[in-house]
C-alpha cells in the first residue's frame, strides 16, 4: 500500500491494522503530512498546521502500542479541528482577524477527548469568519478550496474540515453546524457529516456563534467513522449548559442492520421549491434504493418547513450579533464586509421579534414532532447545487438567477430549529463532476437509526469511493 | 395599525442606541436586508402560538429526553 493509499483508508480499516501492529502511527501520521505539503497549496485547508506536534504524538501513540495500550479506533489516527475549537497553548483564531493571536490556555471538551483516545491532531482547520457564512471564503486567511475543483467553494463554515477530509490530508475532523456548517460543506466535499442532536456533544470551549442552535459532530468519509468519532466525543458535560444527562451507547451499534422495515418520510415542500433538477433527481434515486433496500418511503406535506428561514434567520443572526458584540462595536472594520453586514442585520432585530422567533420555533417543533412519531427518518437534499465558483454571487436553477450564499444553506436549516440528529451523505454528481449530498434527519436521539440508514444506502452505492483528482498529487 | 418605520434615520439612531455607527452605502445596504428579514418574521404570524412559549434551549429542553 502506497503512501497515499493509506491517507484514503477509512479509519476503521486503519484502526484494524494499527491495533495489529500492521500499521504504524508514525508512517500513517507522516503520509498524511506529506500529502498535505503537496496538496495544501491547492486547497488552504488549515490555519495552523501543528506537523511537529503531529509527529511527536504519533511516536507516543506508536511506543503506547507497542507496549499493549492500544486505547481504542481513534489511537493514532490523524484528525482535524476546526478553528474554533479551543487547543491549550495553541493560537484559535476563529477565522478572524481580531482573533488572530489568541492562545486559549484549556483545551475543548473534544479537544481533551480526542487527546484521551489517542487520536494525532494535525492542525486547526480553516473556516468562514466566526462561523458565519456558508463558503469559507475567508477574508483574512484566503478562501478554503474545494478538492473536487480548487476554483469552487468548500461550503461552510467548516469549509477546511470538509476539504481536509475529501482530500485525504486527515482521516476525520470535527466542525460545528448552527444552520448546516457541518452537512454543507459535507455535500460540496462529496463525505459524510453528522449533526448530532443538540446536547448530545459538548460545546465547552468550543466558540460560539448562536447559544441554542450551535451542534458539535464528525465529518468523515465513511458513515461508520462517523459512528466511531461520536462515540469518542458523545456524553454529558456539566461545564455546558446544554449538555444533555442522558447515556450515551455504541452509534455503530446495529449499524449493519439494514433499513428494511424504517419508514421514511420525504416532505415535499419547501425542499423542491428551489433546487438543480440534477440535484433533485439524485436525491429521488437515493430514495429509490433505499426502497429497494426494504424501507417504506412515503411523500408528505410538513407545511412548517416553508417558514424554517424565517425563523432561522432571526435567531440565528439575532445570537451571533450578542456573541460578538463587543467586536462588532469596537473593530468593525477588522470583521469582513459579509460577516459584518450579518452581524449588523441581527443587532437591529428587535427582542420581540426574536422572541416571536423563538416562540414560533415551538410550534414549528410541534410540526416535525407530529411528522416524527410516524417517521424513523426524513430524507432531503443538503445543499441545492453543486459548489458554486469562489466569489460567485449568482447561480442558475432551473432558468432563474438565484442568490448563491443563501441557497447554500437554505435546505439545512430546518434540522437546526429542531435539534434532530441529521447526517448528509454522498449520493451522486452533478454533470460538471461536483459532489451532490442528501440529509437523512432521524428523531431526537435517534442518532443509531440515522448512521444505520445511511450505511445501507453507502454500502449500496458507489459514490463514496470516488476521489477527487487534485493536480498537485 | 401604524406599520413598521424601516428607514435610514431608525435604523440609524437604533444603530447608535446600541453604540454602533453605521452609515452610507452599508446602512443603505442595512435598511434593505432589515426590511425583508422582519417581512419574514410577520409572516410568522400564520401561525397559531396558543399555548406555545419561547424554544430558548440554552439550557436542556426539559422531556426531550423522552425522544418525539
Amino acid at each position: 500500500m502506497n503512501a497515499d493509499e493509506l491517507c484514503f483508508l477509512s479509519i476503521s480499516e486503519a484502526a484494524g491494522l494499527i491495533e495489529s501492529r500492521q500499521l504504524s502511527p508514525v508512517e500513517l501520521t507522516r503520509a498524511h503530512l506529506d500529502r498535505i505539503e503537496r496538496t495544501e497549496p491547492s486547497l488552504n485547508a488549515f490555519i495552523t498546521l501543528l506537523a511537529e506536534e503531529a509527529a511527536h504524538s504519533a511516536e507516543t501513540a506508536e511506543r503506547e502500542i507497542a507496549n499493549g495500550e492500544y486505547r481504542g479506533p481513534l489511537h493514532g489516527i490523524p484528525i482535524g479541528l476546526k478553528d474554533l475549537y479551543f487547543t491549550k497553548g495553541v493560537r484559535t483564531t476563529v477565522g478572524t482577524k481580531i482573533l488572530r493571536d489568541f492562545v486559549p490556555d484549556y483545551d475543548a471538551a473534544v479537544t481533551e477527548k480526542f487527546a484521551d483516545a489517542g487520536a494525532i491532531l494535525m492542525g486547526k482547520l480553516q473556516m468562514h469568519e466566526f462561523a458565519l457564512g456558508a463558503t469559507s471564503v475567508n477574508p483574512h486567511d484566503g478562501p478554503a478550496r474545494n478538492p473536487w475543483d480548487p476554483d469552487r467553494i468548500t461550503g461552510g463554515s467548516s469549509g477546511g474540515s470538509g476539504a481536509a477530509v475529501s482530500a485525504g490530508q486527515c482521516m476525520a475532523a470535527l466542525g460545528s453546524d448552527t444552520g448546516g456548517s457541518i452537512r454543507i460543506p459535507g455535500a460540496l466535499c462529496g463525505i459524510v457529516g453528522l449533526k448530532p442532536t443538540f446536547g448530545r456533544v459538548s460545546r465547552h470551549g468550543v466558540y460560539p456563534l448562536s447559544w441554542s442552535l450551535d451542534t458539535v459532530g464528525p465529518m468523515t468519509r465513511a458513515v461508520r467513522d462517523s459512528a466511531i468519532v461520536l462515540n469518542a466525543i458523545a456524553g454529558h458535560d456539566p461545564r455546558d449548559p446544554s449538555s444533555a444527562n442522558i447515556p450515551t451507547e455504541d452509534f455503530a451499534d446495529g449499524i449493519e442492520d439494514g433499513v428494511s422495515g424504517l419508514r421514511i418520510g420525504i416532505p415535499d415542500d419547501f425542499f423542491y421549491d428551489v433546487i438543480s433538477p440534477e440535484v433533485a433527481e439524485a436525491v429521488c434515486a437515493a430514495a429509490g434504493v433505499l426502497e429497494e433496500l426494504g424501507a417504506d418511503v412515503e411523500r408528505r406535506s410538513i407545511p412548517a418547513l416553508n417558514h424554517a428561514l424565517g425563523i432561522s434567520s432571526a435567531i440565528l443572526v439575532t445570537e451571533a450579533a450578542e456573541t460578538v458584540f463587543d467586536k462588532l462595536r469596537d473593530r468593525p472594520e477588522d470583521i469582513g464586509a459579509d460577516v459584518r453586514a450579518r452581524l449588523r442585520l441581527g443587532a437591529m432585530t428587535p427582542a420581540v421579534d426574536y422572541i416571536k422567533a423563538q416562540r414560533t420555533r415551538s410550534a414549528y417543533n410541534a410540526q416535525l414532532d407530529e411528522a416524527m412519531r410516524k417517521y424513523d427518518l426524513l430524507l432531503a437534499p443538503s445543499v441545492a447545487v453543486g459548489a458554486t465558483g469562489i466569489g460567485q454571487e449568482f447561480v442558475e436553477v432551473a432558468g432563474k438567477q438565484e442568490n448563491a450564499l443563501s441557497l447554500m444553506s437554505r435546505l439545512t436549516r430546518p434540522f437546526n430549529l429542531t435539534g434532530q440528529p441529521t447526517i448528509s451523505i454522498p449520493c451522486g454528481f452533478t454533470s460538471d463532476g461536483m459532489p451532490v449530498g442528501m440529509q437523512i434527519a432521524g428523531r431526537q436521539w435517534q442518532e443509531t437509526t440515522v448512521l444505520r440508514a445511511a450505511h445501507a444506502y453507502e454500502q449500496a452505492t458507489e459514490w463514496h469511493t470516488r476521489r477527487p483528482n487534485l493536480n498537485a498529487e | 395599525m401604524l406599520s413598521r418605520d424601516i428607514s435610514n434615520e431608525t435604523l440609524r439612531a437604533q444603530a447608535r442606541m446600541i453604540g454602533l455607527d453605521i452609515e452610507g452605502a452599508e446602512l443603505d445596504s442595512l435598511v434593505e436586508r432589515t426590511r425583508a428579514a422582519l417581512d419574514d418574521i410577520d409572516a410568522l404570524d400564520e401561525f397559531d402560538l396558543s399555548g406555545y412559549e419561547p424554544a430558548i434551549t440554552f439550557g436542556h429542553v426539559p422531556g426531550q429526553e423522552e425522544g418525539q
